[in-house]
């Protein structure tokens, strides 16, 4: 109730500042910032806070933890960069919210989401060393998951999508992991493919030269791990996640990814540390007013016992400015996951196979401020016991 | 055709003559620092060569009055260059009217865009080899203008309802020559986005000097 407060008085505060005649957001923008061209040194503070209200089909789907007819979320990411010319940067992000997912800490929480210390020996592009806790490589999605660059309010299923398999219990049989699919998601004991941006911590050299990209980072958790396993109290590099990816930009309008990620995705207290082993291969395409982004994951869950639980994940999802203001996105998720032994001679799908469409329409009031509203239909394989429908809105306020 | 020549024979005559009669405006402005370009999230590498620098910080210095309505008027194209990962140049002043040309000269994508009061736009994303895109700038005003890939990108436009206008060099320095009798307005656009208004009176053939 306080962070719901808080964000409401910011977005009011702000909101009323040219009327008032006060200050303005671009002059608050600027008073963040401290520069010294002279020295070569920057900082910069800076602010996204976002208004979230979600209208699921419950139970919620994704990664939404409260399973309420209808439910606001706030958030505040603040954000502080350091340059020391082209070669050293610091960057980190604290957030406060109700938890890293909506509604996963409904008490709310302040966090320490990200923060790098960024070396570039050679001042430009070709090798940057990175050491801490940030977004993964995987993939192109990560790059724009905030709300301001995201054109969306969700993720795309593969990132959000709670499944069977659990980082806390390892099925015993082939009917205690197929027999999790009639039940509604356990938030807290299942995981995703990959968790949202997965700011795990650990190091990475990645560059660009010409037309390549290359990323190779070493963390403390598996894509799928959950935010509380991203921090290094929580989980050492004992049992270390190496992902790696590679890209290409042929032409400006195109650029093509694939990326490799292998570790162990269970806690510590399991025992046991079987391993998640993902391919995914990105593209994306852009030009004039028309973004297109696609990926196409599959995911292998070592599980004891029982052999390997295989799933795919693709996404489409394509963006276009109708206006300076407007604009619309359209992204079409779907997943399918491989069979197990069933326990009975047979095999059968280890998790249901969903689909969903996310259509989302957004306006840009300012460099400032930004609305969109996001409605997304799904369906899955089997009796529903999960909610699929959603219908969302978020309020964005930068400076 | 003959109505024509008429025209920009009477215009080689008088035109000419009567701004001779005018006076001219010169000083030294003291230049403030410019706002600070912001630092990109360090997400991703965002570009192929380095980043160059920004050109050094100008001001704009125009002239308001009624006595400016006999200068013709200074509209056509203009171009701001989208090069080096910067824009080209990243202050500049235009008269109502007049339409600037936005190439992009790097080998990756820009998205101009401003959400300006003074004229909205998003020219979307276009490559080195396509034609340049273009806006008209009808209304007066100050117009923001950014990337939105390269954060760190951004350019001012100045669009002023008078032909009396001139920028500064890196030093400060400007000249505004031609300049009809009578009572302006001096406007002084800085680097820091701040205006600086004074009365000046310019009389005929006058060399007005201004101190900082």
């Amino acid at each position: 109730m306080k962070i719901s407060r808080l964000v409401i008085i910011l977005f009011a505060l702000t909101g009323l500042s040219p009327l008032l005649g006060a200050w303005s957001l671009d002059a608050l923008d600027e008073a963040l910032t401290y520069a010294r061209p002279e020295r070569n040194v920057q900082a910069d503070f800076s602010v996204l806070a976002d208004l979230e209200l979600y209208v699921p089909e419950t139970p919620s789907p994704g990664l939404l933890f409260s399973d309420d007819e209808a439910w606001l979320n706030p958030r505040l990411a603040v954000f502080f960069d350091l340059s020391v010319g082209s070669v050293v940067q610091i960057h980190s992000q604290m957030r406060v919210d109700r938890g890293f997912d909506p509604g996963s800490v409904s008490s709310g929480e302040v966090r320490l989401d990200e923060y790098y210390l960024r070396v570039s020996p050679l001042e430009d592009d070709r090798v940057a060393f990175k050491v801490g806790k940030f977004a993964t490589a995987f993939g192109n999605w990560a790059a724009r998951n905030l709300s301001w660059d995201n054109p969306f309010v969700t993720a795309p299923l593969a990132y959000e999508d709670v499944l069977n398999v659990s980082d806390v219990t390892m099925p015993r049989s082939p009917q205690a992991l197929v027999g999790r699919r009639r039940v509604a998601d356990r938030k807290g004991d299942w995981l995703t493919a990959i968790w949202g941006p997965s700011y795990a911590s650990g190091a990475s050299v990645s560059g660009r030269i010409e037309k390549l990209d290359y990323a190779i980072e070493v963390k403390n958790a598996a894509l799928s791990s959950r935010p509380d396993e991203w921090n290094l109290t929580q989980r050492g590099l004992d049992q270390p996640t190496i992902t790696t990816r590679i890209g290409a930009r042929p032409t400006p309008e195109w650029a093509f990814g694939t990326s490799f990620s292998h570790g162990s995705y269970t806690l510590e207290s399991v025992g046991s540390d079987p391993d998640q082993t993902t391919i995914g291969f990105d593209a994306s395409y852009q030009h004039h007013h028309l973004q297109i982004w696609g990926e196409v994951i599959y995911t292998e869950f070592e599980i004891p016992s029982l052999g390997d639980a295989e799933a795919m994940f693709y996404y489409l999802e394509a963006r276009y400015k109708v206006t300076p203001q407007l604009w619309t996105a359209l992204r079409w998720n779907h997943s399918i996951f491989g069979s197990v032994p069933d326990g009975t001679g047979g095999h059968t799908p280890w998790d249901r196979d969903a689909w969903r469409i996310d259509l989302s329409v957004g306006w840009r009031f300012s460099q400032h401020w930004q609305a969109k509203i996001q409605g997304s239909v799904g369906g899955r394989e089997g009796n529903e016991v999960q909610g699929n429908h959603l219908l969302a809105a978020q309020l964005t306020l930068k400076f | 055709m003959r109505c024509g020549s008429f025209l920009l024979l009477a215009w080689l005559i008088l035109g000419p003559s009567g701004l001779r009669a005018g006076g001219t405006v010169e000083g030294v402005v003291k230049l403030d620092a410019m706002k600070p370009q912001p630092v990109s999230p360090g997400y991703k590498p965002q570009t192929v060569k380095p980043i160059q620098r920004a050109e050094p910080p100008v001001a704009i210095v125009y002239l308001e009055g009624p006595a400016a309505a006999v200068v013709p008027r200074k509209t056509g194209s203009v171009r701001i260059r989208q090069s080096g990962y910067q824009f080209r140049p990243s202050i500049l002043v235009v008269q109502t009217g007049t339409t600037i040309d936005f190439p992009n000269e790097d080998d990756e994508f820009h998205n101009v865009f401003s959400y300006s009061k003074t004229r909205r736009f998003d020219l979307g994303r276009y490559r080195k080899d396509e034609t340049a895109k273009q806006v008209t700038f009808e209304k007066a005003g100050v117009g923001k203008i950014y990337c939105e890939i390269h954060q760190h990108m951004r350019c001012v436009v100045v669009v002023v309802d008078t032909p009396l206008f001139t920028t500064t060099d890196a030093q400060g320095r400007f000249r505004i020559k031609d300049v009809p009798p009578g009572e302006y307005s001096m406007k002084v656009f800085l680097p820091s986005e701040k205006t600086v208004t004074s009365e000046i009176t310019v009389r005929e053939g006058q060399m007005l000097q201004l101190k900082p």
